[in-house]
């Protein structure tokens, strides 16, 4: 089976500061994977490698067999930690600016995930609550037929109800033959819905493999390993 | 891709110029109007005569400044701040970002000196005096054309050529700025004006330096006819305008897709 992403030796220096180490990761079509690790581990910076909203250093990555490109980011739907929505621009434009640059954009499923959430499509971006621009950007990368999916933090500073939410949406929402990447250092919220973690602490990868075998070797759940792992 | 870029940015930019635009026109009629058919027989009327005189003068200084904050901000805003997360993750290539912000800054910005020019026309201008405006101008350019052999027409058109290569170059020279000042960990909006400032010092330097040498060597400068200094500065302002300019993208584009930084 090809892979979706595969990084060889990957390292990323800020000057002098190392923020990934030597990196070595391959993740296979079909996956939920949790990357995981606490804050300032190199996380964000992996995702902005595989983005191509950074170079790296040294190493290479692939995406779906493309280094980070115009095609691999035809194959990649990202949601950033940060709101990058346009505040004068309505949902509906939105709507319009992902089905004009993203072949894969369903308009459909977007529309039927805004009325579930109330929000009417010509609501301006700057009227909605903070909460409600979170969604309508997970909707928005949600309703793409991407084959990787990329979440930085999507749980990052929400309420357990809007979490409850992300959590559903993301999991009724992506195809089945897809990869989903989940960044965040909330474990217990995310575990139940992960196949695979990877565990990155000071820009190196400590752990990589399939929740269940790393449940049977260790007898515990991923968030208890996961604090045992990162000890202060 | 750049044609879609080019429809979403017009609508991002066109929603702020066509309605100064529109206030523009609108006061320009009302002034006029005022001006002309105004009877000011107290204080209260002379001062109420120049509000409409006021607010036209104000709309104009505010189309100016619009027209050079637009174009910094949305460069800025939309490619190296937090909408950047959207924009750099587009299928697009940086270049296409950097040419769809460029040719939308550079209409808006000749957009905005002709409505201005239209409306100050209209403003010094009665219609039963029109042809012999143009007729005056027409003569003007003439005379200024003459030392080079040129027609009033070739005249003009190379004066909005030069116009057009400049404002292109300092767009892009602005954008260079941006691009660089984007480094900056914590002081990117200070970063950007100095580069900016730094960028343009070192190329009115060189291309001050290149201008005497050259003429100086071919001796032009020294011994050349005024027609034949003038021809000589004009293609050296389109040169220096045309190298400049390309130097300026391949920063941009470097820049975006070597170096980007975003928060």
């Amino acid at each position: 089976m090809p892979h979706i992403l595969e990084c060889k030796g990957l390292v990323k220096r800020f000057g002098k500061k190392e923020a990934l180490a030597g990196i070595d990761l391959v993740l296979e079509p079909g996956r939920i994977v949790g990357l995981l690790g606490p804050n300032g581990s190199g996380k964000t910076t992996l995702i902005k490698l595989i983005n191509g909203l950074l170079v790296p250093t040294e190493g290479t990555i692939r995406i779906g067999g493309f280094p980070p490109s115009v095609e691999s980011k035809r194959l990649i739907s990202y949601l950033p930690e940060h709101t990058y929505l346009s505040d004068w621009m309505r949902v509906r434009d939105l709507f319009a600016f992902f089905k004009d640059f993203y072949t894969d954009f369903n308009l459909n499923k977007a529309e039927d995930m805004l009325q579930r959430l109330s929000i009417a499509p010509g609501d301006r971006i700057k009227t909605l609550s903070k909460g409600n621009k979170e969604k309508v950007q997970l909707i928005l990368v949600m309703s793409r037929e991407a084959q990787l999916y990329l979440l930085d933090e999507p749980i990052g500073g929400v309420d357990p109800a809007a979490r409850d939410y992300i959590l559903s949406t993301i999991l009724s929402n992506y195809s089945e033959s897809a990869t989903v990447l989940i960044s965040t250092h909330l474990i217990a919220d995310v575990e139940r819905v992960l196949d695979h973690i990877v565990f990155i602490r000071e820009g190196k990868i400590l752990r990589s493999e399939q929740v269940d075998t790393l449940r049977e070797q260790e007898g515990k759940s991923v968030d208890a390993v996961f604090r045992e792992v990162f000890k202060c | 891709m750049l044609i879609k870029l080019f429809k979403h940015e017009f609508k991002a930019t066109g929603r702020i110029f066509l309605p100064m635009y529109a206030l523009l026109v609108v006061f320009s009629v009302i002034t006029k109007y005022v001006n002309q058919n105004m009877r000011v027989d107290s204080l209260l009327f002379g001062i109420l005569s120049y509000l409409p005189t006021l607010m036209y003068i104000c709309i104009i200084a505010g189309i100016c400044m619009m027209t050079l904050v637009l174009l910094i901000q949305r460069f800025f805003k939309n490619l190296l701040g937090p909408e950047g997360y959207l924009m750099h993750t587009l299928p697009v290539r940086p270049w296409q970002h950097v040419a769809c912000k460029l040719l939308t800054s550079t209409f808006w910005s000749i957009s905005s000196m002709c409505i201005v020019s239209l409306s100050s026309l209209y403003m010094g201008v009665n219609v039963q005096d029109w042809h012999s405006f143009i007729a005056t101008f027409r003569g003007m350019l003439a005379v200024a054309a003459a030392p080079l052999n040129l027609t009033a027409n070739a005249f003009f058109w190379g004066l909005i050529a030069v116009l057009v290569a400049y404002v292109i170059k300092m767009t892009l020279m602005i954008y260079a700025g941006l691009g660089i000042g984007q480094l900056s960990s914590k002081r990117k909006v200070g970063a950007s004006v100095l580069a900016i400032v730094g960028l343009n010092i070192v190329e009115q330097l060189a291309a001050v330096i290149v201008l005497v040498l050259w003429g100086e060597s071919s001796g032009i400068l020294s011994h050349g006819s005024g027609a034949e200094i003038i021809r000589f500065v004009f293609w050296w302002i389109m040169g220096s305008a045309g190298l400049f300019s390309v130097i300026y993208a391949f920063v941009c584009n470097w820049m975006l897709k070597r170096n980007l930084n975003l928060a």
